[in-house]
Parts: structure tokens; sequence; C-alpha cells
């Protein structure tokens, strides 16, 4: 086995060197990430299934992964903490009907017919489409000096995305899936436009969104767009930019640098992603092997503490109990203030002595969930209007 | 064939509706072909009109009726036939090329190697006109259809795009004329639409329009599958439903081409007998959603496919029966669940580059 090298493709948030190097040590065979953003990952997954044997990023390229025949069924026999898996912190197969936009994992089941469904097939072990690993919600962060600008008990809301106030000092993620969602939650909340569900937007939902956002950004509110973690870093850093949509590494990673940065937990509630792991539909014999070996690896403790350190949280928590400190869980999980400093991912120190999580508990912040990212069913046209933004 | 570029990666769409589709549709199950049917009417042998005309001219420059030294404009030659210039223009150069004609120091050509003549026009009439019959006219349009919906299909989930009329015709080698009236016939089935400048306009296709399209299916065909029911040649359906039998044994070694060929023989030869000349319109006009599929199959793996390859031959079978009403009621089944898998591999089709366009399309955003 030794000989084997197993081709993981992924974004960013959860391909980290860190990592890489955690699996490289764990595991019998040689690693090699790819990582790639988010649009780019998901049409490699869709077109060239014979380049990865493991693809790992959001639940929602799952439908597409599958229709595409690019991935085959994972056995969840074969994953050893398959009882222990929770999806966003719920039993798979039991949605929390609470939140808009799809349901992460929503259609993970495969079904007698081949298609993918919402409950496992009962009698034996279920197979599944994508096994879920990370997860987190997200708010966006603002620099301290913003706050100088708002009124006396102004709460935090998506709308201050939009808002004149930072006019020009606003930046956001080049992906749709995330940024349209937010988007939508943020021009709803500035009353601004009437929208339904910001997770399944209609045409002219999706025309009225976008004629203010072509209009803001004519008048010159966005700043640049970011592509990456690290770009989004570098902008936020920089002086004319004070308010944005933030993953949470690269906001541990500023408060690491010790920039004085806030992360948002809007009153509209947060946007919730999900990611998992998908096996290549032409991955067999020993690289579906590794590829298991991989998965087990994921849900065995260390790359949960190691993505809880990025501020994300894991699909199995039972082993996190031996891989983060006890004062790392209670800051990261718990939502009780830090009892010493922590070190993030980057290995500096993201967290001081007595801070607390934005949100409160995962249980709470999960729970304020207003929408997921989605690939939504105009996401065709909401695409093309997207460029059409991005190029303008 | 005509290739797609997808970043520098060549992926074959084959041209399936001109070559599988239409010889599924040789046989048909009802009527005498309706020769205003887009992919109908392209006889065996059936040669483009530039061959006919060129076909036509050698014959008679063979046996002397255009005289050696016989000057031929392109314009006069082509008003005698009753054709647009572009095939005349076509016509000759291959004359040229063979040398039979060549050019003439002005314009046209000359016959042969003797010295120029001019033939009045009287001339010209008496020697093309009684010849204009022969010649294979069939609707010009007809020939170059299948191709042009195909480039435009394989652009339907990418964004809009305006199509140019004069540049359509240089592209396929016909006049303004003719292209227009491919247009108008795309129009027809909604590929196509004209916008308020009165530009050609490819729209993008959401999930709306296929949403809509299959309700107005559901509602429509059932009742066309009634309507044409006790005309269907027995002998059609009883082959019909061996092909798809064959495909389902097969499955999935039958390949793409086939399934688009039974769709179109399930969903389009199928109703061609309908004497409700509006219900055919606007069922033709709601089965754009088809158009998925075929394009997805071109692409990806067809496992998806075999449900409804089940249901086609359980369809035919009870129509064979003359088992209508289950017949309606398992179409109706079909157009249900067949509508989620077009929403689903119409998502996958957004995700791929958008393919090159050819020539006479430019992308509008």
């Amino acid at each position: 086995m030794t000989e084997l090298t197993l081709r993981v493709i992924g974004t960013s948030a959860t391909l980290t060197e860190d990592l890489r190097r955690r699996a490289a040590a764990d595991l019998p065979f040689r690693i090699a990430f790819e990582v790639l953003d988010g649009v780019a990952c998901l049409r490699r997954g869709v077109m060239n299934p014979e380049s990865y044997d493991v693809y790992d990023q959001w639940f929602y390229s799952l439908d597409v992964l599958w229709t595409a025949g690019s991935i085959q069924p994972i056995d969840t026999a074969r994953i050893d903490r398959w009882t222990q898996v929770r999806v966003a912190g719920q039993l798979p197969g039991v949605t929390a009907g609470r939140s808009h936009g799809a349901e992460p994992a929503a259609q993970m089941f495969v079904q007698p017919d081949g298609t993918l469904g919402p409950k496992p097939v009962f009698g034996s072990a279920p197979q599944v489409g994508m096994l879920p690993t990370s997860y987190n919600v997200d708010g966006f962060a603002y620099g301290r000096e913003l706050l100088s600008d708002t009124a006396p008990g102004e709460v935090e809301s998506w709308a201050w995305l939009l808002d004149d106030r930072w006019h020009g000092r606003c930046t956001l993620g080049l992906d749709p899936a995330g940024t349209a969602v937010e988007l939508a939650l943020a021009a709803r909340a500035a009353g601004l436009v009437d929208l339904n569900d910001p997770g399944d937007l209609t045409i002219e939902e999706i025309d009225a969104l976008f004629d203010i956002l072509m209009s803001r950004k004519r008048r010159g509110h966005f700043t640049r767009f970011w592509g990456t973690s690290e770009d989004s870093v570098g902008l936020m850093a920089a002086p004319n930019c004070v308010i944005g949509s933030l993953w949470s590494p690269a906001f541990y990673t500023l408060r690491g640098m010790g920039k004085d940065v806030i992360y948002a937990a809007p009153k509209e509630g947060y946007r919730g992603w999900h990611s998992g792991l998908c096996l290549s539909a032409r991955a067999d014999d020993e690289v579906r092997d590794a590829a298991y070996a991989y998965m087990n690896w994921w849900l065995g403790g260390e790359p949960g503490a190691i993505m809880a350190r990025q501020g994300y949280y894991i699909s199995v928590v039972e082993p996190l109990k031996d891989t983060l400190s006890e004062a790392e869980w209670q800051y990261w999980y718990d939502g009780k203030p830090a009892s010493e400093d922590l070190l993030g991912a980057s290995g500096t120190v993201a967290v001081r002595r007595g801070e607390c999580r934005e949100g409160g508990t995962y249980q709470d912040r999960v729970s304020k969930v207003a929408v997921w990212s989605t690939i939504m069913p105009e996401h065709n046209y909401l695409s093309r209007r997207w460029r059409e933004l991005l190029e303008m | 064939m005509w290739p797609i570029v997808f970043d520098g990666q060549f992926l074959m769409a084959e041209s399936r509706l001109s070559a599988d589709s239409r010889n599924g549709a040789a046989d048909h199950p009802a009527a005498p072909r309706d020769a205003d049917m887009p992919g109908a009417g392209e006889g065996a042998g059936a040669a483009f009109l530039y061959d006919s005309v060129r076909n036509l001219l050698e014959q008679k420059i063979a046996v002397g009726e255009v005289p050696p030294g016989a000057l031929l404009k392109e314009a006069a030659v082509a008003t005698h036939l009753g054709v647009s210039r572009a095939p005349v223009r076509r016509a000759m150069a291959m004359l040229a090329e063979q040398g039979l004609i060549r050019p003439a120091d002005g314009q046209g050509y000359i016959v042969g190697a003797a010295r120029a003549r001019r033939l009045s026009p009287r001339e010209l009439h008496d020697i093309l006109a009684p010849s204009t019959e022969d010649m294979n006219r069939s609707a010009t349009w007809e020939r170059i259809f299948a191709r042009v919906s195909d480039e435009i299909t394989a652009l339907l989930p990418f964004g809009t795009y305006r199509i140019q009329e004069a540049e359509l015709g240089d592209y396929h080698d016909v006049s303004r004329t003719v292209a227009r009236e491919v247009l108008w016939r795309l129009m027809d089935v909604r590929l196509i639409e004209k916008d308020r400048k009165s530009h050609w306009i490819v729209g993008q296709m959401t999930a709306r329009d296929v949403r809509d399209s299959f309700e107005m299916r559901r509602l429509l065909e059932p009742q066309a599958l009634a309507n044409v029911a006790p005309s269907l040649d027995l002998a059609w359906l009883e082959g019909l439903a061996g092909r798809i039998d064959a495909a389902i044994a097969s499955f999935p070694a039958c390949g793409a081409g086939e399934i688009d060929a039974i769709e179109h023989d399930m969903f389009e030869a199928m109703y061609q007998g309908v004497r409700n000349a509006r219900m055919l319109g606007s069922i033709r006009r709601n089965q754009i959603a088809l158009n998925v599929p075929r394009l997805f199959r071109q692409h990806f793996p067809i496992r998806d496919d075999l449900p409804a390859l089940t249901l086609y031959s359980q369809i035919v079978r009870l129509l064979s029966t003359g088992s209508i009403n289950a017949a309606q009621v398992l179409l109706r089944t079909h157009l249900e669940r067949a509508e989620p898998l077009v929403l689903a591999r119409l998502r996958v089709l957004a995700m791929l580059p958008a393919p090159a366009t050819v020539p006479y399309i430019v992308a509008v955003h």
C-alpha cells in the first residue's frame, strides 16, 4: 500500500497544510491535496472523476456529482464511527426543518432505485453519497472602528453589508453559492427587496436583487471580491476595508495578526454550510480501501481538532475529548470564555483569555441558521447574473 | 459531428437529431410525413441545394445544352433556376475546380476552353427554366435545421445569446432568406425568441422553464396520446417496443444515441398524426426540455435513463393492446418522474464551461 497516493481535491476551507501533514503522518500511504476554488472544484468533480479519488467539498455539490455519475456510494458499514455521525448536530436523516434553503444532507441516502433520498433504506447498513464531516455557521466580520458609526443599541445585521455608512469598504466572496445567499439576506434585512426564501430565489427575486447589487457596485460600494481565504485576510487587513463576508479561519488568522475585528452574529441568523467527502466513481480496489481509511481517519479526532482551531465543527464529536484541551472545547464548542490563550490553525494566539465565541454554544449557533449555502434551483440564472455583476 | 470545445477538451457532440432520430422517424406511425415537421423530410440521397445546382449544370454542359464559351453569371443563373445566389456561387466554384468552367475576366465563369460568348436572358431561360423541376429543391432550410438546432441547443444551459441572421447564412452556406426560415421554425418550437429590438435571442433555460413546460406536457400529451392512439400503426408500435426492449436488455451498452432515437419516437413521431394542429403546436412548443437529457447524455453516463425506458416499453405495449387509459396514466407518471431528473441534469450541465460558440452566435450574458 505504500506506493499508493490518495488524490484528494477540495477547497482551502478544509484542505489545510496542518491537515495534510497530520494525514501523511497517520496514514500508511501518500496523500496529495489539490486545493481549488469552490467553482473550479465542483466543475472538476463533475467533469473529471478520473482525476481524483476523494472529493472534499460542500454538501450542496452532492446532487450535482451524483446526477453526473461522478461518485459512487459510500458503504457506512465501512465507516467505524457511523453511528456517532451527526449532521449539524442532528442524526442523519432527521432534518431540523426550521431554516430556509436546502438542509445540509437532506438527500444523502442511496435509494434502491439508485437515486438519493432523505431516509436510509430500512434493513441494512445505509449507503450514502457523501460522508458528513465539517460544518459551521457564518456571519460576517467588521473592524471595531465601525461601531463608532452605529446607533446606540444597534444590533448586528446582514443589512450592514449594503449599508451606505460603509460605502466603498465592503468585501465579499467570489463564490455565489455562499455570497448570493448572504446578499439576499442583506437586501431583505435592509428592506430593499421582498424575498420569500433567500435559499430558493425565483427569477423575479434574482432580478430584483441584482438590480440593487448592480447599482451598489456601480456606485463603488464594494471593494474587491475575494477568491480564497488568504485573499480575504489580505483585504480585511488593509485599511480601506472595514466590513465583509469572511470565513472563520480567515477571521481567526486576522485575530492572530492582532487585528481588532469582530465576528458578527447577525440578528437575522447565520448562513450555514456543511461539507463532506465523496468517493470518485473511478476509485476501486486498493484506492477505494485507502479512501475508506482516509474517511475513517477524518472522523477519528485529529482532523476534528484541526478544524476546531479554525472555528469549524465536526460531525463526530466524541473523540474530540482526546484531541482538544478542556479550554479549547469550552471556547470552540461550549461558547464559554477562554480560560487561557488559545492557538489558532496558524500557530499564533487566535483567542485571548477571557474572550467568548460569538453566538454561544455550537447547538445555539446551529439553531440560528437562517439559510444554508446552496445551489438553488435557479442556479444557472443566478450564476449568469453573478458573472454579469462581477464583470461590470 | 460537431466538436464542442470545453477548455481545450473536445467532446464530440454528435448531431444525433440528424442521424439516429431521423432514421427512427423514417417509418411513420400514422399519417404521411408532414413536410413541415422539423427533422422530417430529408429523403434518402438528398443533397444540398448547391449539389443539385452543380449536378444540373454539369449535366447540361456535358450534353452541350449549355454550349462551350457560354458566360454564366451567378445572379442570372440563380434567377432562372429560382434559387438564391449562395448555392449557385458554391456550385460554380466546384465546377471551376473540376475544370468544367473557368473564371471570366469580369464576373462569372466561361464554359470549357472556348471563347466567351454572352447568352441572352431568353437563351439562358430556355436552357435552365425547364429543368428546375428536376432539381431536388426540398426546402433548403430542412438540410441545416438539425445542425443549427444542435448548435443552439448546446448553449441553452449557459446564458443568453444573439443569433446573427446573415452570419448564420454564411456559416451554413445558405441565403439569408433560408437562414431566416430556419430561425422562424426554431422560434416555432420555442428554442429561440425575438426580443423587442427584433433580434433573434437564445434565452437561457431556467428551472422555471422546465417546470412550466412539464406542467403543460402533463396537461397536453396524455390527451394527444388518446387522440392519436386509434390511428397508430400496430407494426410501428411493435417495432418501437422491440427497440425499447432491446435497449433495456443491453443497457447501458445501447448507448445515448439509441435512447435519443427512442425518445424522438415516443414524443415526436408518436404525436405526428394528431389532427388538432393547435394541440400539436402547443406540444412542440413545450418539449424544449427534451433537449436537456439529450445534451446531458452527450457528456455523462446514461445510468438514470433505465426507469424511463421501462415505462416507455409499458406505454407502447398498452397502446398496442388498445389500453389507452392505462397508457395515459403511465405517460403522466413518466412526465412526473422525469421533471426532477431533468432539473438535476440541467444543474449539472450548468457546471460545465460554456461551449465555444459558432461564428453566428454572440453571447449577450
